[in-house]
């Protein structure tokens, strides 16, 4: 299994999260509003990796696919590979985080502010939202060509297009507001360390339900 | 012991299924897979290697069931699909380290060997290979996993003759290894003659026949017919009947078997392996 | 050793080897005793299948020319070039009988074959 997280940063990881920095402080010239700063490099990063995370051609994946590894092994290997994937994207938040600070110093302050246990989770209940609707939906389209993937990530990007334009434009009604205070309710919900243990426990079980499930449909897929 | 074994394997698509399918490939032998395009040979391969989810049946890889035994059975095939090389950005020496990775017996010497041998640089990208280099490129690979069990799909397809003698040689120089069999298949039954030890012919999802190259030469004849017996195309050892100018041409697994109801001075001769594809196979 | 196939005779690829194999012997230049490639060599060597090589070893093997050692691979057998010299003996007198018949039908002499014999050995 081991051996098939390697590989997968080998062909597509590696690449990815050197776009990665690029892509962020892109964004970050694209919308330079302090306050927001974590949200506006958080979401596209979730999204964007979240999505590009299976992005690999149908022929790679048959030479993964004849190797001696159980096809369970390798939906196993490639769900962990991209959690591994997200959490050097947490990483690379921190990072820009500090750095946002050093061009917008407001976005610092807001920065550090959020930079605790509370965001931590709400960034990791966030990617496991994500997960659990992106992982299974790219799980069935694997093996169904390359197109098929990128119209998904298009999908998310237009979506993810249209929440900024209505977030950065007041006269649009902000169809995200359900999003925002479920996130508000889920910061709610951490107020004793017993919470905490909680929602780290149900966080488990929830994608470990995932993992099981994205099992479940590439043990059953053909390519 | 059977390098491969398949019983009774069912695959069932829309347009096009693979029926009941029996092989065996005995090890230390190579079996030519020979067929149209469309007959079902990529099919086959991809059902062996799990790819396809069967319907019904068993494929066995030295023994170990190819689904329950997955890992154990794949750790002993190495396969070359039809369309092998991906990623053309990618350079050689990237792709056969993403797949050496996959392969706990990789033996990177035997690849070195081979890379040379074929004039293959890894430095070049994939995108810069002929059609014949990434065949050449794609057998180094698999071939340097020391498998016992080699499934090549149309290794041969668009190579000139040069390289296709390169390869079929190669083939050959592994079977010195008593341990290891060959499956590979073709359209062009010219890559069998001479060293096929087995030779499958697969029509419209059927294998129509499996035999040894020698059975076919001590028993196979073509016959110059100028009519028909009666009730001789109905025989089992009738394989195939075709109209010539001059009456029928007729091709029989078991010429001993036949002869009393043909006239004395019926003409035969050992058909060749192109000869056996003409009359068996249905045209369109 | 050395074996020539050709793909037109019409002789099967596997009598072609055990017959040049045999002749090889004949001639002294297989002694008793040395080894033959292993099937799979040969096999290589001749671009012929293995089941083809096989069948050719399997065949000198099972009339005492060859013997082979598992693990080892095949030999020439212990007195197999006078067996196989007395073998074609025979069929040199059988092939003499077939023309002795032949002669006698037509009433042609003695003598006269033997002029005849002479006049065709002698031209070889």
């Amino acid at each position: 299994m081991l051996s098939v997280i390697k590989r997968d940063w080998m062909l597509i990881r590696q690449k990815y999260l050197f776009l990665m920095p690029v892509l962020s402080m892109s964004l970050i010239l694209l919308f330079p509003k302090g306050d927001e700063g974590y949200f506006i490099i958080g979401v596209p990063v979730v999204f964007i990796f979240s999505v590009f995370i299976f992005i690999q051609d149908d022929n790679s994946l048959r030479q993964l696919l004849s190797m001696p590894i159980s096809r369970a092994g390798i939906a196993r290997a490639r769900f962990l590979s991209g959690w591994v994937f997200m959490s050097a994207g947490l990483v690379y938040i921190v990072v820009l985080g500090f750095g946002l600070g050093l061009v917008y110093p407001s976005a610092l302050t807001a920065f550090i502010r959020h930079l605790d246990l509370l965001t931590l989770f709400t960034y990791l209940w966030v990617l496991s939202a994500m997960a659990f609707i992106a992982y299974p939906v790219l799980f069935l389209f694997i093996g169904k060509g390359v197109q098929a993937l990128v119209a998904f990530t298009l999908g998310m990007n237009v979506l993810l297009g249209v929440y900024f334009l209505m977030r950065f434009n007041a006269a649009g009604p902000d169809i995200f507001e359900i999003l925002k205070s479920l996130i508000m309710s889920l910061q709610k919900y951490h107020s004793s360390p017993l919470n905490y243990v909680a929602s780290a426990l149900t966080l488990l079980i929830v994608n470990s339900i995932n993992m099981k499930l994205c099992e479940w449909i590439f043990t059953r897929k053909e390519f | 012991m059977n390098a491969l074994q398949i019983n009774a394997l069912t695959k069932s698509f829309s347009k096009f299924s693979l029926e009941n399918i029996n092989l065996e490939l005995p090890q230390g032998y190579i079996m030519g897979l020979v067929g149209k395009n469309g007959a079902g040979k990529t099919t086959l391969f991809k059902t062996i290697m799990n790819h396809l989810l069967k319907d019904h049946g068993d494929i066995q890889i030295y023994g170990y069931d190819h689904q329950k035994d997955e890992v154990q059975a794949k750790s002993r095939i190495a396969y070359l699909s039809d369309d092998p090389i991906g990623i053309g950005e990618m350079s050689l020496k990237t792709h056969k380290d993403a797949f050496a990775v996959g392969y706990p017996t990789w033996d990177e010497a035997k690849f070195q060997v081979l890379l040379n041998r074929f004039k293959l640089n890894q430095k070049a990208k994939v995108k810069t290979l002929s059609k014949g280099m990434k065949v050449k490129f794609g057998i180094s690979l698999a071939l340097s996993h020391n498998a016992q069990l080699i499934l090549l799909d149309e290794p041969t397809a668009g190579l000139d003759p040069v390289a296709r003698n390169e390869v079929m040689g190669l083939l050959q120089e592994e079977l010195q290894d008593e341990s290891k069999s060959i499956l590979f298949s073709t359209h062009v039954t010219s890559d069998l003659e001479g060293i096929a030890d087995y030779l499958t012919i697969i029509d419209q999802g059927h294998i129509i026949m499996s035999e040894t190259g020698e059975t076919i030469n001590d028993n196979w004849r073509i016959l110059k017919l100028e009519d028909l017996p009666a009730g001789i195309s109905s025989l089992d050892v009738v394989k195939g009947i075709k109209p010539t100018s001059f009456g029928y041409s007729l091709l029989t697994s078991d010429f001993g078997k036949l002869q009393e109801r043909l006239p004395a001075d019926t003409t035969s001769e050992t058909p060749n392996y192109a000869d056996i594809m003409i009359h068996m196979v249905k045209g369109e | 050793m050395k074996i020539i196939i050709s793909n037109a005779d019409p002789t099967p690829i596997y009598e072609q080897v055990v017959k040049q194999v045999q002749k090889q012997i004949i001639a002294g230049k297989l002694p008793a005793g040395s080894a033959l490639p292993s099937i799979r060599k040969l096999a290589l060597d001749l671009q012929i299948s293995v089941i083809t090589t096989k069948r050719a070893y399997d065949e000198l093997e099972r009339d005492g020319f060859i013997n082979t050692v598992g693990g080892k691979g095949s030999f020439v057998a212990e007195q197999s070039r006078e067996m196989l010299t007395e073998k074609k003996m025979r069929e040199v007198e059988k092939i003499l009988a077939q023309a002795v018949k032949e002669a006698r039908s037509l009433g042609i002499k003695l003598g006269d074959m033997q002029v005849m014999l002479d006049l065709i050995y002698g031209g070889e």
